[in-house]
């Protein structure tokens, strides 16, 4: 058996098995993205705040207008709390 | 995050900002589904929703107050830090006439039922239908 073949048979096939048990360990999460939020885990990212689209809603647009910019205070009358 | 309101980002902006999806704690399926949810809430019902997703400054629900602020009388605001495990929803003088506080208990408590289990979104998306179909169609 000339060293290439050995080489071949005895390195190649066991990096061979090796790459194929490491994607079908990791290849779904490398596909998919997994959710970034486990309870109980420290919130790291940056916070956010989300709108509707102004279009949505008609009625309200210029107030919406005025949120975006900040202009506006009202205060707040009622709500909900919760903790998990 | 530790200060007062104006320290958070100010600037309400619609949309992602920056490269969101990459960076930001959602995924981009996971926020067209928010904006999709929050979009449709607000066009049914005529309240203009929002979501806050990040940390608070102590007191919570004094920094979520603070936060509505920014927002005008008809508009509801789902504040959420994942991190402080709190949520607060608030409302301002118009939707709280067809928004009671029952109606947002209610909303929180499915909420914290999704959060516990890790769904974020999902449970954002649940509140927002609650909250929705609680307030109903728009009288004008």
């Amino acid at each position: 058996m000339p060293v290439w073949e050995t080489l071949l048979v005895f390195v190649g096939i066991p990096l061979g098995v090796v790459a194929v048990l490491a994607l079908a360990v990791y290849g779904r999460a490398m596909v998919h993205q997994p959710n970034r939020y486990r309870p109980g885990r420290p919130w790291t990212y940056e916070p956010s705040w989300f709108l509707p689209h102004p279009e949505a809603v008609p009625a309200t647009a210029s107030s919406t207008q005025a949120a975006i910019s900040g202009s506006t205070t009202t205060t707040a009358v009622g709500g909900a709390s919760g903790e998990w | 995050m530790s200060g007062e309101a104006s320290g958070t980002r100010t600037a309400l902006q619609y949309g992602p900002v920056g490269d969101r999806a990459v960076e930001g704690p959602f995924t981009t399926r996971q926020l067209s589904r928010l904006d999709e949810a929050l979009t449709l809430s607000s066009r049914e019902t005529g309240i203009l929703f929002s979501v806050y997703v990040g940390e608070f400054a102590q007191p919570t629900r004094a920094h979520a107050e603070a936060l509505f602020e920014k927002l005008d009388d008809n508009s509801v605001l789902l504040a959420i830090s994942p991190g402080q495990r709190v949520l607060h929803i608030v409302t301002g003088p118009k939707s709280a006439e067809r928004l009671p506080n029952r109606a947002c208990a209610l909303a929180a408590l499915s909420m914290r039922s999704s959060f516990s289990n890790g769904d974020l979104v999902g449970g954002i998306v649940a509140g927002l239908r609650l909250l929705s179909d609680a307030s109903g169609r728009p009288s004008t």
